[in-house]
């Protein structure tokens, strides 16, 4: 597998419940995402999207397939394997920030900058996240919106190789969201990570490199976006 | 009514609590079992020794006399208003043999038990005697007896032994012992309700009820056993039952002398309150429940904490909910009783089956502890509702409470406060600013400190009060093995003696042989018709007359007697030849010892017939000039000038003849003793030594040699009450009177007027150096203003001491007067002279008393101690975890390694585990010093109480190691938070 392709699936199944109560939930997937891409992936709720990205994490084994991430079958990966695997490849942006209640803003990206042997400076950091003012408050004591901006500085902070984010901007208004998406789209040109983001928002379509859908488990869509606009562009 | 949807969850909640619940429920059941299962046993034993009183009609007091008491002397004794019944016993050797089990056994089989009886033998009994005292059957009259197993003996050669001897030697029915070399069958394992613990003497040290024994027997073999050689002893119950103290001491005074005027001696006396034998065993118990209770209390205040900190878990764990619940217009009461449920249904569970529990399988091991030590009747439960109360109700009560007036404080917040989590108060505030110069880790975790300040406040108290209760199980017995050194270090010699009169050591032969003739005349009631003051007055009055007895011919008239006796009465004491006893004049001068029995002195036959002639008519007056001048004329003939004028001799004749109308009223054969005994005084009184005119005082019929005398030092005692420092009761402090420079009392410098006293005075009671206290002597009812002027030796002594001559100032007494002598060396002296033998090892031996009493209780408490000392510590610091349950699955999903996460979290609990245990070690030493001081406030002697290091290193061992345990837990427990925990909407 060359490096381009960054991410790989094949034919990767997931189900839950035993019997009667089994739910296929990703039927088949095979897909690629190459090196430094804006993966979106569309679907409705329950289509399978946030398994997929759990997947993709290592937080949950697959039933059958193939993911490779890096050149590393993290499929084949024991549990201790996929801790370091996260360690040192992934960030994690969730739809809710789940930032740690009694860690500052500054704390919370400390978190996982601890993991990296090769960590962006904080302080840079938190200028271009414009946190700066408030990083020595509590998540309870700033916006969703500046939550989630820590969230995805607590994700970048190790300098990973691949995001990961679950509708990052789900419970955030549309100006918020645009400047989240806008931070996103410039820490990926700026670092060149990798970003799979989960959205139910088809305008982001126009700010990714590549585009997948998926309905009732099984990827429908797999395009490219060869006409990528930046987000400041993009209205909806 | 229809079950509210917020009942359903109740389930969930329990099964994802689960820990927590099984936490609480523990600690209730352990706690309640342990503490209900020994109180109810304790109470129900002391309650089985206080009504032994009633039940088995046990004395109030005993008295000893030196031979058999007589009729009359017993009669004013009952007539003084009591029962008296007879109570002799005689110690004689006992052996357990090749104690078979059944004579039916095989060969083999015995042959194997006997090896086996000798084996035990050797370990328990190894060189040592066995004694068992022999009691006649006893009717229930006095100090019955409980038959815990078979019967009273009923025929010859049948026996029944105490129960707890019986036990420690596995001695069944039908087993055989051998009592003075012959066979006897055990036919009964009883319980003689005047040896509850089974003390040999009334001043040993410990009970002994492995090497000493006391067995009923019929009268008859009793009789066959016992002969005459019986200690004559006489319970007695005062027919007013209710007689205090004060009455029953004035009581015992006039049965002393009801009894001395009545032709015997009491040589001992014992009041019921006194006597080890009755309340030993009582007030161990007591003092154990004391204990108990203590320990209960603090237990309970663990659990209060324990309670506070998971009801604050509780709500804040569930504070989402709570939120959700109150916007959707739940009231706050519904909510109440929503997380009431099950804190009450597991604290009504865990009490209810602790208290059963401790009620059944508790029960027998709790007995066993007094059981296996005290013979007391059969036991019988009591119901207590107090231990009900202490044990269960208090504890369930506490927890519903607690969790109720914190669900009631913490649903004051806002349903928005809870629906942002930020019901607390802390987390309303925000957090607090941490230097940026500290590494990440170390803001990190003291974030996690921070966070759970509030329970970690709880966790040190929590540590503090568990340390305490293993400090109490761990603690009590080096204390008491310090103490017993020091107390043995404060016998300042080898041998104490004290004295019940002050027995001569440094006598001649002569001087012995006087006594023993004195003695015998003087105590054996044959002879009570004879009032010996009158010798001595005549000899006072021969001395008055010039004439010295150590000069007087030898006064022998014990070949004539033995010879010539008719059966006149008692005169043939006087016959003989008077011709004689110029002769020997000289010869008795020069070596009084050696002519001994060869000398004679008797009275002519004029005085004789005379004398005779009195005794039956009285027909002639001491103040005859006749008469004198027959006098005169006899001792002329022995070599005696009387002095003096007529009077004198007057009074001499009629003294002399008094006594002589006396030894006539005797018997014959008695007559005739008392005349023997008479003349080994008179032979003994040749010698220079012996000053007849003293001879009151005992002398020791044992000699000692002059190096051991050297050494012996004379002191005098006296028991004075001194008031505590703690309470209104008074401690009995013995004060000393001893040489000063003694060789003995080094510690204690009492020249030039010094009084001094050992430190634990100033401790135990209300006394500081340089001001005078007052103290009461209770056997005479006077006071005494006294000033100590410094302290000495250590805290276990309580003495004050004194030089002899301040002493006997002080109390009023002659200068020459002791009661105590202290050797080096052991000191053959006369049993019935001596009160007490104290030496260091007696006192060392209380150690191994307290390690038999209080070794499986101390046991019992670390082994009760130490689980729920595991059970705190989790429940107090799971919290700790389970509120970061959420961040530590964050952790995980961003690629925290288990052990990066335990060093972040667990480091943080260890160290404050750590902390509060080395912090509490010195709050420790001063809680446990107090609560013994309170403890032993009622008790008499100070206690020193000094933790060693080592033993503080021990507790704080402990404490580490059952930290460990769960530190495994809870690394489990980070373990096995999930990363779906992460992923899930946060609530
Ligand atoms: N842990 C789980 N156990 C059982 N079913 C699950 C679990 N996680 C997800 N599912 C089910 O899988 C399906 C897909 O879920 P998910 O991937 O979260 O969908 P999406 O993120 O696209 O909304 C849903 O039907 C959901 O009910
Ligand atoms: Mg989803």
């Amino acid at each position: 597998m060359d490096n381009e392709r960054f991410l790989k699936l094949e034919n990767v199944q997931k189900s839950y419940g035993e019997g009667e109560a089994r739910v296929e939930v990703l039927r088949k997937i095979t897909c690629e995402v190459s090196k430094g891409e804006i993966c979106v992936l569309f679907g409705p709720s329950g289509s399978g999207k946030s398994t997929f990205l759990n997947l993709v994490g290592g937080l949950e084994p697959a039933d059958s397939g193939s993911i490779w991430v890096n050149n590393n079958e993290i499929t084949r990966l024991s549990n201790r394997e996929l801790v370091e695997y996260r360690r040192r490849e992934l960030g994690f942006v969730f739809q809710f920030y789940n930032l740690v209640p009694d860690l500052t803003i500054r704390e919370n990206i400390e978190v996982t900058r601890f993991l990296s042997q090769n960590p962006l400076p904080v302080d840079d950091l938190l200028h271009s996240l414009g946190l700066w003012e408030h990083r020595f408050k509590f998540p309870n004591q700033v916006s969703g919106g500046q939550q989630q901006r820590c969230a995805i500085g607590r994700a970048l902070v190790k300098n990973p190789t691949l995001v990961l984010a679950d509708e990052p901007t789900g419970a955030l208004d549309y100006h918020t969201s645009k400047e989240i998406l806008a931070l996103m789209e410039r820490i990926n040109q700026e670092y060149g990570c990798t970003m799979v983001i989960v959205t139910h928002n088809d305008a982001l379509r126009h700010m990714s490199h590549h585009i997948l859908r998926l309905r009732d488990g099984k990827l429908v869509d797999d395009v490219r976006n060869d006409h990528v606009l930046p987000v400041s562009q993009i209205e909806w | 009514m229809h079950i509210s949807p917020l009942a359903r969850r109740l389930p969930r909640d329990f099964k994802n609590n689960l820990g927590k619940y099984l936490g609480i429920f523990g600690l209730l059941v352990m706690a309640v079992t342990f503490t209900s299962g020994f109180l109810v046993s304790a109470y129900s034993i002391a309650d089985i020794a206080a009504g032994m009183r009633e039940a088995y009609n046990i004395e109030d007091l005993y008295f000893v006399t030196m031979y058999e008491a007589t009729d009359e002397a017993l009669d004013a004794v009952e007539d003084l208003g009591a029962r008296v019944y007879p109570n002799f016993s005689r110690d004689v050797p006992l052996s357990l043999g090749a104690a078979n089990k059944s004579t039916d056994k095989s060969t083999a089989e015995a042959a194997a038990d006997a090896a086996e009886g000798a084996g035990k033998g050797a370990a328990e009994g190894a060189g040592k005697d066995m004694l068992v005292r022999l009691y006649k059957n006893r009717d229930g009259s006095f100090d019955g007896v409980a038959y815990a197993q078979g019967r009273a003996p009923r025929a010859a050669g049948e026996v029944a032994l105490d129960r707890v001897f019986c036990a420690n030697h596995n001695l069944g029915l039908g087993d055989t012992v051998r009592i003075a070399n012959e066979d006897f069958e055990l036919v009964g394992i009883c319980t003689l309700s005047d040896y509850q613990a089974t003390y040999k003497n009334a001043d040993d040290f410990m009970f002994n009820a492995t090497t000493f024994t006391v067995a009923q027997l019929t009268n008859e073999e009793w009789e066959r056993l016992v002969g005459d050689g019986a200690t004559y002893r006489y319970s007695v119950l005062i027919d007013d039952r209710t007689m205090d103290l004060t009455g029953r001491t004035t009581f015992e005074e006039d049965l002393v002398d009801a009894v001395n005027d009545n032709g015997s001696t009491v040589s001992d006396l014992m009041d019921r309150e006194s006597n080890i034998g009755l309340t030993f065993a009582a007030d161990d118990v007591e003092g154990d429940s004391t204990m108990w209770e203590t320990l209960m209390l603090v237990l309970i205040v663990i659990m209060a904490f324990v309670f506070v900190v998971l009801t604050d878990a509780t709500i804040e764990q569930e504070s989402a909910v709570i939120g959700t619940l109150l916007a959707s217009g739940y009231r706050k009461r519904e909510l109440v009783a929503h997380y009431m449920v099950l804190p009450t249904l597991i604290g009504l569970a865990g009490c209810t089956l602790g208290f059963a529990l401790g009620n059944t399988l508790m029960a027998e091991p709790m007995q066993g502890l007094y059981y296996n030590s005290y013979s007391f009747p059969p036991y019988v439960a009591t119901w207590h509702p107090r231990v009900l109360v202490i044990t269960t109700v208090v504890p369930f009560c506490l927890l519903v409470v607690i969790t109720l007036l914190g669900l009631l404080r913490k649903l004051g917040a806002t349903p928005l406060q809870f629906l942002r989590g930020e019901a607390s108060a802390k987390a309303r505030r925000g957090g607090m600013r941490l230097p940026e110069r500290l590494g990440f880790v170390a803001r990190f975790r003291l974030r996690v400190f921070l966070r759970n300040l509030s329970h970690f406040v709880t966790l040190f108290f929590g540590i503090m009060f568990g340390s305490l209760l293993l400090l109490m199980g761990l603690a009590l017995l080096p204390v008491v093995s310090i103490n017993a050194d020091l107390m043995a270090d404060s016998v300042p010699a080898e041998h104490l003696y004290a004295l019940k009169a002050p027995l001569k050591l440094d006598a001649t032969q002569s001087e012995r042989d006087a006594w023993a003739a004195m003695f015998e005349l003087s105590t054996n009631p044959v002879y009570a018709g004879l009032d010996l003051d009158l010798l001595s007055d005549a000899v006072d009055k021969l001395e008055e007359m010039g004439v010295d007895l150590g000069d007087m011919p030898g006064l022998d008239g014990a070949d004539a007697d033995g010879s010539g006796k008719g059966s006149d009465k008692g005169d043939g004491a006087a016959k003989g030849a008077a011709g004689s006893s110029g002769a020997s004049d000289g010869a008795a001068k020069d070596a009084g010892d050696a002519t001994s029995n060869a000398s004679e002195f008797t009275l002519p036959p004029q005085i004789e017939a005379m004398v005779e002639d009195s005794a039956k008519h009285r027909n002639w007056r001491a103040d005859d000039p006749a008469i004198h001048a027959l006098w005169k004329q006899v001792a002329q003939a022995a070599g005696i000038h009387l002095k003096g004028n007529d009077g004198d001799l007057t009074e001499l004749i009629r003294t002399l003849d008094k006594f002589h109308v006396q030894l006539h009223a005797l018997g014959d054969d008695e007559a005739k003793a008392a005349w023997e005994l008479l003349q080994d005084l008179m032979e003994a009184a040749e010698d220079e030594s012996v000053d007849l005119g003293s001879l009151k005082d005992p002398v020791n019929q044992t000699a000692i040699d002059d190096e051991t005398l050297k050494q012996v030092e004379k002191f005098s005692v006296a028991t004075l009450q001194v008031p505590r420092r703690i309470g209104d009761s008074t401690e009995a402090v013995t004060v000393y009177g001893i040489e000063p420079g003694s060789r003995y009392w080094t510690y204690a410098d009492v020249r030039n007027g010094h009084i001094v006293a050992g430190e634990g005075l100033f401790s135990k009671c209300n006394v500081e150096p340089g001001e005078s206290f007052t103290a009461l002597d209770r056997s005479t009812n006077k006071t005494y203003e006294l000033a100590v002027d410094d302290a000495c030796n250590n805290g276990c002594d309580l003495n004050i001491y004194m030089s002899v001559d301040d002493f006997n100032k002080l109390f009023n007494k002659s200068a020459d007067e002791f009661n105590g002598y202290a050797s080096n060396v052991a000191l053959p002296l006369d049993e019935r002279y001596v009160a007490s033998d104290l030496t260091p090892d007696k006192m060392r031996s209380m150690a191994d008393q307290m390690q038999d009493s209080m070794g499986q209780i101390m046991t019992l408490i670390v082994c009760m101690v130490i689980p729920i000392y595991v059970v705190l510590i989790y429940l107090l610091t799971k919290t700790v975890i389970d509120r970061s349950a959420r961040a530590i699955s964050y952790m995980k999903v961003f690629g925290y390694r288990d052990r990066e996460i335990d060093r972040l979290y667990m480091r943080t609990i260890t160290f404050t585990v750590v902390f509060s245990l080395v912090v509490n070690i010195p709050i420790l030493v001063e809680l446990f010093k107090l609560l013994l001081t309170y403890m032993m406030a009622d008790y008499s002697g100070n206690f020193v109480i000094e933790l060693p290091m080592s033993l503080m290193a021990r507790e704080v061992g402990i404490g580490f190691l059952t930290y460990l345990v769960v530190a495994c837990l809870h690394m489990r427990a980070i373990r096995k938070v999930s990363l779906s925990l992460a992923l899930k909407v946060q609530e």
